[in-house]
């Protein structure tokens, strides 16, 4: 069952009751919130996940919920717990929805070791995967938000999943959070996309969270072998450009930004390695969507028919 | 209420009949409790770690790999801080998890660590702490009455950390308070401790005294989240060191006696036997709850205290009352370590932090 | 007598090129490492014995062919400690 096939009022009951358990990825999530900002933006983002009757074990309990104490009747805030744990303070209310997305992924990041765990957009077409890996305000939310509703499939926004041997990506398709201008861009550049509504004032601005698309949702058993690594940088006025970028640096900047490279520890060293093997390495210059949408079918032209 | 995760270290072979029902709480519970990468080492040891459902299976199997790097970084820390203080000659002596890291003992595996302690000479403290700044270790943020606090009260300087590293260096310059009732003779520590083949220049305590040392951290600090874990530690310990020396039950408690720690000795020995079922003979638990005191209602009492608080730090596993001997615990733990004047104080200073700091953010 | 050096075991030391570029990861720290040419040659120079400064750089010489001089003689010196701060190589122990 799809969580858009259950009638809104058995999804609140769940919610603030029992738990909403949803499978995304690998993983079973168990939701509790009586936040209706959380609730609309689950019924909203995660229409088209797989609900789980009957979960007897969920990966994480997550709950956001109101924050008890005086403060809740003229500043009212919410926390968020895995399981028992408040890994932040407390948030203002309004940013109960992006606090939820937040905790999932840091309840995610923190406690898998049975993969290796990139911080990166990884997008898929024909099984080959291009990693997208970039630190905060490079444009990668943007453009992987352009691609996936241009032929290509979202494996994930922000956490790449890949196999110990190095060998696949695992698809975690999450609605992906859009920081400021690139919500603006988003919404011109694609009038049909799902966006929730923007929440201000957050630690990282404005964030608007944008649904993953129903297919790539759907898609969530298939892997993807890594083929490309690709560094987007978004730069006023410049034509885009694909320049090969060294292995070993690009090994090293993976490694650095990795949620559990070092955890991993040799483990860590050998995955990463077959995946740089693995995939050819490059730095990307765009300023248009529409040049990195060409850019990027002519990458997904290179060498097709081979398995 | 129950407690998953001790049945579970008891008896790992009793796992492969759980429900997933049984696993989603039992992960929860392990996890709380800082247990879970102990259980996932048992299971593997047990050759059971493939019979466990691939769900939790993931979880225990990430929380040892966890482990295995936290273990990793404080053996390096400990070579990197053996290195920078060796121009000064003195001993250097790993106390708690980074000493049973760097003495390969089986306590460090499947442990979680938040820091690296040491213990040097009290009259070298400074020379300590300024060559540490030097090499790139740098203190902690803190304010001007928690450093005086540290410093005259505690037994450490504030804690340091390496730039380059994220591992917190706790210095030590004697075991328990200077204040303390319970004064542990810290020389005859010093005698008694064991060279390390690695890092060369590094000490550990002698077997009876890690246990004693980690007996009374757990019994007289007045700190309980980890409680359950740190009874798993003596109790992995304890099974090393007997199975180790037909001799150690009768030097533990002949020690325990020398050092005035008898009453921690005799709880460590009664609830890692009631816990986990270590295997204490019954003359050595008698001969040190006698030498304790504790029997007839004084053993009902600490039984009621500390049996609400060896279990895992999970709603789940927490009985009517817990609230209760946990501030009882607390205070007792500050009664024993610094006199009553100087506790006031600082009780009612932390309480109001904590009120402030709740209400600013 | 001029301090010995040797690479910790190989056995906590992997190795990846591509090209002329090599990454190394040191199980002991926990830290990877990108290494030039020249210093990945240093390096496995000590993975093979014991080396002090001037071992180095006779070895560095065997390896271009050619003595340039003052400036290896400097630059063994500052690849030895940059080797050693990362706990790539460790003291010799005393002896032949």
């Amino acid at each position: 069952m799809r969580l858009a096939d259950l009638a809104r009022d058995e999804l609140n009951r769940r919610l603030a009751g029992p738990g909403l358990a949803v499978r995304t990825g690998p993983f079973v999530f168990r939701a509790r919130t009586d936040v209706d900002l959380v609730q609309d933006g689950l019924a909203l983002l995660y229409a088209d996940y797989p609900v789980l009757d009957a979960a007897p074990f969920a990966d994480y309990h997550v709950s956001v919920l109101p924050s008890r104490g005086p403060r809740r009747w003229y500043r009212p805030q919410v926390h968020f717990a895995l399981d028992e744990f408040h890994p932040f303070r407390p948030f203002p209310r309004d940013h109960a929805l992006p606090l939820f997305e937040w905790g999932l992924n840091w309840s995610i990041a923190t406690t898998v070791n049975q993969y290796l765990m990139i911080h990166s957009a990884v997008i898929e077409r024909g099984g080959r995967a291009v990693i997208l890996p970039a630190p905060p305000g490079s444009g990668k939310s943007t453009l992987c938000a352009a691609l996936i509703h241009r032929g290509w499939r979202l494996l994930s926004d922000e956490l790449a999943l890949v196999r110990l041997d190095g060998s696949a990506i695992l698809p975690l398709a999450r609605p992906i959070s859009l920081k400021n201008r690139s919500i603006e861009i988003i919404r011109d550049y694609l009038p049909e996309a799902v966006l929730s509504p923007r929440c201000e004032g957050t630690a990282k601005g404005t964030v608007a969270l944008l649904k993953a698309p129903s297919e790539s949702v759907a898609r969530k058993q298939e892997p993807a072998r890594p083929a490309w690594i690709v560094f987007p940088k978004w730069q006023a006025g410049a034509e885009a450009a694909m320049t090969p970028r060294s292995k070993a640096d690009t090994f090293l900047k993976i490694g650095e930004n990795a949620f559990n490279y070092s955890t991993l520890g040799r483990t860590g060293f050998e995955s990463l390695a077959r995946v740089v093997d693995a995939c050819a390495c490059s730095d990307f210059i765009y300023s248009r969507l529409d040049d990195a949408v060409a850019h990027f079918e002519a990458l997904a032209a290179e060498g097709e028919g081979t398995p | 209420m129950t407690d998953m995760v001790a049945a579970a270290l008891r008896a790992p072979e009793s796992l492969s009949e759980r429900s997933l029902e049984d696993w989603d709480l039992l992960v929860r519970q392990a996890r709380a409790a800082g247990l879970l990468a102990r259980l996932c080492l048992r299971l593997e040891a047990a050759g059971l770690i493939d019979r466990v459902p691939e769900g939790p299976r993931d979880h225990l199997v990430s929380a040892r790999v966890l482990t295995d790097k936290q273990g990793r970084d404080v053996r390096w820390e400990a070579r990197c801080v053996v290195e920078a203080l060796r121009p000064l000659g003195i001993p250097v002596l790993f106390l708690k998890g980074a000493a049973y890291v760097v003495a390969d003992l089986p306590a460090a595996a499947g442990r979680l660590f938040s820091d690296v302690d040491v213990l040097v000479p009290r009259d070298r403290i400074d020379a300590v702490e300024e060559t540490l700044a030097r090499n790139g270790w740098a203190g902690s943020d803190m304010n001007d009455y928690d450093q005086q606090y540290y410093r005259r009260w505690t037994h450490q300087i504030p804690p340091m950390a390496h730039i380059r590293r994220q591992v917190t260096l706790d210095v030590h310059h004697t075991i328990v308070p200077q204040t303390a009732r319970i004064r542990l003779a810290s020389d005859s520590l010093l005698e008694a401790a064991r060279p390390l083949d690695w890092p060369r220049g590094g000490m550990v305590l002698a077997p009876t005294d890690m246990v004693l040392h980690s007996a009374t951290h757990l019994f007289n600090e007045g700190e309980f989240d980890r409680a359950l874990r740190d009874l798993s530690d003596l109790d992995v310990l304890m099974r090393h060191f007997a199975a180790a020396d037909a001799g150690f039950w009768t030097a533990l408690v002949d020690r325990a006696a020398a050092l005035d720690l008898v009453r921690p000795a005799a709880y460590a020995l009664r609830y890692t036997r009631a816990v986990f079922d270590t295997p204490v003979p019954d003359d050595t638990l008698d001969w040190a709850c006698r030498g304790a005191g504790l029997f007839g209602g004084r053993r009902t009492l600490m039984d009621l205290l500390f049996k609400r608080m060896l279990v895992p730090n999970h709603a789940s596993s927490r009985n009517p009352g817990h609230g209760l001997a946990q501030w009882l615990l607390y205070v007792r733990s500050h009664h024993i370590r610094m006199p009553l004047h100087i506790l006031l104080p600082h009780l009612a200073r932390k309480a109001w932090r904590r009120q402030v700091g709740e209400d600013t953010v | 007598m001029p301090q010995r050096w040797i690479a910790i075991s190989a056995a906590d030391l992997y190795w990846r090129s591509w090209n002329d570029e090599t990454v190394v990861y040191n199980d002991l720290t926990g830290d990877t490492h990108q290494l030039d040419p020249l210093t990945e040659t240093a390096l496995r120079a000590f993975t093979e014995g014991a080396l002090d400064a001037p071992g180095l750089a006779t070895a560095m010489t065997a390896f271009l062919g050619e003595d340039p001089g003052a400036d290896l003689r400097t630059w063994c010196g500052q690849t030895i400690d940059r080797l050693a701060f990362f706990g790539l190589i460790e003291p010799a122990a005393d002896g032949p």
